[in-house]
């Protein structure tokens, strides 16, 4: 089972976004903000991160950037899920090392769709190539 | 609540107009999708709606109902598949097919809002340099007017484009319009809309390499079906690929198809077919 980090500062988000991964199989753990994110990762680093933009003590894209540089940091995959929807922040957050997008509100098909775009999960096997 | 007289002409002018299907136990989807169209043209009850399309005085309402009783739901990319076969074996092959022509033809027929067509448009763009000269063409027809405006628009919403879409196809080839999101120019150039009938006569749309029409005819009825299967036959190459939606078969057309082995979905024209037409 793949493993996935919950980081928002919205408990109710996290729950949301918990139940949609859980039935998609994931294993799930969430953290409230960035430097709690950054402890559970020096712990044990997941296979998948859904990242929140805007919260307080450190914010994920101060997150990510930290993370990067830690030992194995470049391994999880990188969601970001924030409602900053601009063309500019998307692009600042790929070149800091995000690997997919999603921008809020999200529903499970964005989850799945975009978990598929970088290969979480597979397409029930329908991948030609 | 609507009677089932009334369903059943509703059906009978679905099945005049696109050939669609709607059988009598489909009372709840005529409701749920001819109550809007009815309150948005000033109709008191759905039954006024359908006594208005009965007496004909605009011929145009019929039109409307039939419009939104077709109308799907469809994504970018959708079932990804196909998607993936027309990059990594239908371009390959046809590139190499016509490398005297230089030029690919392709039809989206039933195109809804224009993901589809849009999609393959994006694949064209990201292969620019494996096609070299040899110049792709996208049409992209169906039978209702809005949907052609909406697709020539190649407008949407947020939802939409995070349905399918890579965040990197989505900075690629769109841009931010207020809090909608446009495909780009370079994209929305390569497809031409056209209001087109899969039921009427199609002759001036020409020969075309590969043939996408996914999730249309399985919703049509079996006269109709058979009729728009034909059709698409007849303009489609002798190596040329049919891409029906997963699921879908070409019964009806079985003469002038035959399913490629391991490849859901697409079809190639059948040998006899090809042989009978020389």
């Amino acid at each position: 089972m793949k493993t996935c980090l919950v980081v928002d500062d919205s408990r109710v988000i996290r729950k949301v976004a918990r139940r949609i991964l859980e039935d998609l199989q994931f294993e799930c753990d969430e953290a409230g903000d960035g430097a709690s994110a950054l402890e559970k990762c020096r712990a044990a680093m997941p296979d998948a991160i859904l990242l929140d933009w805007n919260m307080p003590v450190m914010n994920g894209l101060d997150f990510m950037t930290a993370l990067r540089r830690e030992p194995s940091g470049d391994q999880p995959v990188v969601v970001f899920c924030t409602t900053e929807n601009d063309m500019g922040r998307i692009t600042e957050a790929l070149r800091a090392g995000a690997d997919e997008y999603i921008m809020k509100p999200f529903d499970s098909e964005i989850i799945q769709s975009k978990f598929e775009e970088v290969g979480l999960i597979g397409e029930q096997g329908r991948r030609a190539s | 609540m609507i009677t089932p007289e009334e369903v059943s002409f509703v059906a009978g002018e679905a099945k005049r107009i696109s050939g669609l299907a709607i059988r009598p136990t489909q009372a709840c989807l005529v409701e749920h999708r001819l109550g809007p169209l009815a309150r948005a043209e000033g109709f008191e009850t759905i039954s006024a709606l359908i006594n208005a399309m009965r007496r004909g005085a605009d011929p145009k309402m019929s039109m409307q109902a039939v419009e939104v009783l077709s109308s799907r739901e469809s994504w970018f990319f959708r079932d990804r598949t196909p998607f993936d076969q027309f990059r990594n074996d239908m371009l390959p092959v046809l590139a190499r097919a016509r490398g005297r022509e230089r030029k690919i033809r392709i039809w989206c027929a039933g195109v809804a809002n224009g993901q589809e067509a849009y999609s393959l448009a994006m694949i064209l763009e990201e292969e620019t340099e494996r096609l070299g000269d040899i110049d792709v063409e996208i049409v992209a027809t169906d039978f209702c007017a809005r949907a052609i405006e909406r697709g020539k628009a190649g407008a949407f919403s947020q939802f939409d484009v995070q349905r399918g879409l890579s965040i990197h196809r989505l900075i690629g080839h769109f841009e931010q319009s207020g809090k909608d999101w446009r495909i780009s120019p370079e994209i929305r150039r390569r497809v031409l809309f056209q209001q087109h009938n899969l039921l009427e006569s199609s002759a001036k749309l020409g020969m075309f390499d590969v043939i996408f029409c996914r999730n249309v005819v399985s919703a049509m009825t079996p006269d109709a079906r058979k009729v728009s299967l034909n059709r698409l036959g007849r303009h489609l190459a002798d190596d040329g690929y049919l891409v029906l939606g997963e699921g879908e078969t070409a019964a009806g057309a079985v003469d002038m198809f035959r399913a490629v082995r391991g490849r859901r979905g697409i079809f190639e024209k059948s040998r006899a077919d090809i042989a009978q037409a020389a």
